[in-house]
């Protein structure tokens, strides 16, 4: 079951960088609940449920003319996968922001029921016990 | 001389793809050393060739697909930064990702003894010249 989560996870990634909303919520639960890292303004800490998702997605997309997340690891930790990635946007004022971010996938029914986002990678790491 | 190191680095690539250990054998040092991103959770090198070679069949495992170099920069006679690029599909799903990291391979006589990995290309650089 570990390694269709590392998969899942890998389907939301993929659905983000080509911007298909309905693939990414095909990947996470109804009752799931994406908590921002509170690295960027204007996001509120939570959302839940797919309407949340989607109300993250219009606010987080106005700020940015493009956005890719490239996955560095997807890795197994427990029941939870942890994502190792480089956010890269590029502001519709034509600032360009590059930044190492983590996230944890915890899982229900086959799906992602939640998501934390972490600032740094030491942040994630720290979260599922792989570093002090 | 480097254009030959140019070309070793991509035996060393296409070695990975075909599962062709014998010829990983034959580019690699019987002693190279890889070293993962300094911030990885595990931060030991893996020595020796055989043992380099095990940690990349056991990494892939769970996916399938080719690994290309699609940049390869000679910075000295010895040392070359390249970055290097998956188009990976999970084996139970198909799910796609796409995966990137930056190297530092150093070579000596007609093999790589040395190969450390960065997720940045500013960091390889600076790591292999001392400039960003």
């Amino acid at each position: 079951m570990s390694q269709e989560n590392v998969e899942l996870v890998a389907l939301t990634y993929d659905a983000w960088n080509r911007g298909d909303m309905d693939a990414m919520l095909a990947t996470f639960h109804s009752d799931f609940e994406f908590v921002t890292s509170g690295m960027f303004p204007g996001l509120a800490p939570v959302y839940a449920g797919h309407d949340g998702f989607r109300k993250f997605w219009h606010d987080f997309s106005e700020t940015w003319d493009s956005i890719l997340i490239s996955v560095h690891e997807l890795r197994e930790c427990g029941d939870v996968v942890l994502a190792l990635f480089t956010f890269e946007a590029q502001g519709r004022d034509g600032l360009k922001v590059r930044r190492k971010q983590g996230s944890i996938f915890g899982f229900r029914d086959g799906l992602a029921v939640r998501v934390e986002n972490h600032g740094d990678w030491t942040a994630a790491l720290k979260a599922v016990g792989l570093a002090e | 001389m480097s254009q030959e190191n140019v070309e070793l680095l991509r035996q060393a690539i296409d070695a990975v793809n075909r599962g062709d250990k014998a010829l990983w054998l034959t580019v690699c040092d019987p002693e190279i050393e890889n070293v993962p991103p300094r911030d990885w959770p595990e931060s030991e090198s893996t020595r020796g060739a055989e043992a380099v070679w095990d940690f990349f069949v056991e990494g892939n495992a769970p996916w399938e697909g080719i690994y290309e170099y699609s940049e390869i920069t000679e910075v000295s006679q010895d040392d070359l930064v390249a970055y290097i690029r998956g188009e990976l599909r999970g084996k139970l799903s198909g799910a796609p990702v796409t995966w990137s990291f930056w190297q530092v391979v150093k070579m000596r006589n007609g093999t790589a003894v040395r190969i450390e990995w960065f997720t940045d290309r500013s960091e390889a650089l600076q790591a292999v010249q001392g400039v960003g």
